[in-house]
């Protein structure tokens, strides 16, 4: 017992001894925004502002619990140490929740994210993203909802998946794809803009498509349409709920939700052209509808869903495949998985492979369950 | 009373546990390759150790309950004095790096901005009460460690269930042929335990070479299975990463605890501890068996596992000093010397005594 107390007090005691930081020392980031502009990196940090402890309610607009800051530098690091003297505050990116690039910060993406991975510095499960623009304008909106303004980009990423509208991808996610042969991976796009009644300025925030980004550098834009095929060549891990699609279906509209979505992927080489079956399974539900008893007209709605599955995935595949020669979705684990040796034939030469090959989609759609209609 | 007998149990469970160690701990140089290869050569590397382990085995049921270096210390001391010194040696690279994973295990993980004299100071205490206590007090500690372990490893399983990709797999045995014995030879190199087996052998009652298929099966299996986890959740991304299995419990989210990085910090920051005191303990029982007796041997673990944390300081401020070390050992031949070594001279002086009787 008396060892047990002696070791007890040696840690009490000597622990003042150890070089520490207060926690009102560090700014803790929650979400950080990454833009190049004549040489420069500038990065604009959303942190924690822990002297808004006297705040009437969470979100108090006269002491805000998050504070936006950007420091300016040559690389990545100098313009973190540049905020962390701005601020006085020792910079702690690890519990950051979202990155945003902006569109000419895209090039330093694989950069940014090894150093944020290799030193372990990063969250691996923080949201990665693209900003039409600039990221700062991004991190500068204000939002009136949320405890910070990152929950609710955080939470606009979320329901935007769910309702079909773009696929979210983690750190760790964008890292693995941009070890791949050709690079390439696709981000949410964000996009500022005034008038929003959401925010305590007007400037709001949408979800405007996707970016792509191959070869290390921003190459295009995605429509919200191609994005919603991106989900579904490219199903993401922890959705539940996969996403929502409208349909036109007799005269009115069919609001379904898609889940189970997976793609079953075939390839073939023959005569120097790789061939690329692409089956798409999925199950779904009605979610509103205005068609007088839906659930007889379940083989009709099953059609006409496959058939918009199709056409997502074909809009994705023409503009990333086809056109960029971007294996966005992981098709090369797929044909390596399916016929090594055909993987040996085609890796060196993988893009323009991509560009040539012949891509034939199909999709099972099945209304297992119907549904809530609303 | 300080007590140095363990069981079968809790030597398996202190060998596998300190052969794992080896693998979520890697030093510079030593990535997990993406691929197919990985499990081929895994595989391999432990069908060479249990044929490398083999003939210490057979030559065990000899010795009866005493430790082979002992019984070949009996007959002759110029042989066992040979043996001692080889091993010795060779123990005492294997603490020093052990010293150097867990270093750069701990700084390159969360303590990255902590000066390196703190952790060794620190490991360098709980070394020595380890040792202080004795063989049973650390293996009832790796029991624990071991549990805490497993309990990692199937909330990563559970947590990352829905990330894992089977189709990131794919059905080659070897991609790279040219390859394959050298990764082979690379992960049975590894597998310095073999050491700590011989050397403490005498410590462990009942039917001791069951300990060996056990501690090999087990590590086996968690080595396949991390490595199925790192090529099914990273793809591509585990020839990037340095410490791909903490990068495993980063990523895992639990609803109670989030991220269990934490956890894996404790079980491999404690894992390294064992098995230093582990080779301090090998080292006591070899200058026991071949050197010295009573106190002498006693002290000579914590002089060793002082003298073997400060080389490992060496190494870490002076790496020039550490590579051609690691070029001999990783070559897997003083590992294979001493599977024959051993063995042999305890045949032959087992033979010859009863050729006398």
């Amino acid at each position: 017992m008396k060892k047990i107390l002696a070791v007890i007090l040696v840690v009490v005691m000597l622990s003042g001894c150890v070089p520490h930081t207060e926690l009102e020392r560090l700014a803790i980031a929650e979400a950080v925004g990454v833009d190049f502009e004549n040489g420069i990196y500038t990065v604009t940090v959303q942190y924690f502002n822990t002297d808004s402890s006297g705040g009437v309610t969470a979100v108090d607009s006269t002491a805000p619990n998050a504070t936006v800051a950007e420091g300016r530098g040559s690389t990545i690091e100098s313009a973190l140490e540049a905020l962390s003297y701005k601020t006085g505050r020792s910079i702690t990116i690890g519990a950051a929740a979202v990155m945003v690039f902006g569109e000419s910060a895209l090039f330093a993406l694989e950069d940014a994210l090894r150093l944020a991975v290799s030193h372990y510095s990063g969250n691996l499960r923080a949201e990665i993203a693209a900003a039409r623009g600039k990221a700062s304008d991004v991190m500068n909106v204000r939002f009136k909802e949320g405890n910070a303004s990152v929950e609710k980009l955080e939470d606009m990423l979320r329901n935007a998946e769910e309702l079909g509208l773009t696929r979210r991808i983690t750190m760790y996610e964008v890292s693995e794809k941009l070890c791949g042969e050709t690079k390439s991976v696709v981000l949410p796009l964000f996009q500022a803009y005034g008038g929003s009644e959401l925010t305590e300025d007007g400037s709001g925030v949408i979800i405007a498509g996707g970016a792509l980004c191959t070869g290390g550098k921003f190459t295009d834009e995605l429509t919200v349409r191609e994005m919603s095929g991106l989900a579904m060549l490219d199903p993401a891990p922890e959705s539940i709920r996969n996403c929502e699609m409208t349909l036109s279906y007799m005269g009115g509209d069919t609001r379904v939700m898609l889940y189970k979505v997976k793609p079953h992927i075939t390839p073939q080489y023959d005569g120097g052209k790789l061939s690329i079956d692409i089956n798409i399974t999925a199950d779904c539900k009605i979610v509103s509808t205005n068609i007088s008893e839906p659930y007889e007209q379940s083989e009709g709605i099953e059609h006409i869903c496959a058939d918009e599955v199709c056409s997502r995935s074909i809009g994705l595949i023409s503009r990333t495949f086809t056109d960029n020669g971007a294996d966005v979705s992981g098709l090369g684990y797929a044909i390596r998985a399916h016929s090594p040796e055909l993987w040996s034939a085609v890796a060196n030469r993988y893009r323009d492979i991509l560009r040539s090959a012949e891509y034939n989609i199909t999709a099972d759609i099945r209304m297992e369950r119907y549904g809530v209609v609303r | 009373m300080i007590n140095n007998k363990i069981g079968i149990g809790g030597a398996a469970v202190l060998l596998a546990l300190s052969r794992i160690f080896t693998e979520a701990s890697p030093l510079p140089g030593e990535s997990t390759e993406y691929g197919m290869q990985r499990f081929t050569a895994v595989a391999l590397s432990f069908i060479t150790a249990f044929i490398a382990y083999l003939p210490l085995l057979l030559v065990l049921e000899r010795t009866g309950g005493s430790s082979p270096l002992g019984a070949v210390a009996s007959k002759s001391k110029l042989l066992s004095g040979f043996i001692g010194v080889i091993f010795s040696v060779y123990l005492f690279f294997c603490a020093a790096e052990t010293g150097l994973r867990s270093y750069y295990y701990a700084s390159g993980t969360v303590f990255d901005s902590a000066p390196a004299s703190y952790f060794y100071v620190f490991v360098g205490a709980a070394l020595l009460f380890a040792v202080h206590c004795g063989l049973e007090a650390v293996s009832r500690t790796g029991v624990i460690v071991s549990a805490l372990f497993a309990a990692l490893m199937l909330l990563i399983v559970f947590t990352l269930l829905r990330e894992i990709r089977v189709d990131r797999l794919y059905p080659v045995l070897a991609e790279k042929p040219e390859r394959l014995t050298a990764d082979t030879v690379r992960e049975f190199s590894r597998g310095s335990e073999y050491l700590i087996f011989a050397a403490l052998c005498g410590n462990i009652s009942g039917k001791r070479t069951k300990a060996v298929p056990v501690y090999l099966g087990v590590s086996c299996a968690a080595i396949l299975l991390m490595t199925f986890l790192y090529n099914t959740v990273f793809g591509k991304l585990t020839s990037r990463l340095m410490f791909p299995f903490y990068t495993l419990s980063s990523i895992s989210d639990t609803a109670l605890l989030h991220r269990i990085n934490g956890i894996d910090v404790i079980v491999w920051v404690m894992a390294g501890l064992l098995r230093l005191a582990l080779f301090a303990f090998a080292f006591r029982a070899v200058v026991r068996d071949c050197f010295l007796s009573g106190k002498a041997a006693d002290i000579s673990a914590y002089v060793f596992g002082i003298a073997a944390l400060t080389v490992s300081g060496l190494f870490t401020a002076y790496p020039v000093l550490y590579e051609p070390m690691k070029r001999i050992c990783g070559s897997g031949i003083p590992l294979a010397a001493s599977a024959m070594i051993l063995p042999a001279a305890v045949f032959v002086c087992t033979v010859n005594r009863k050729a006398a009787a």
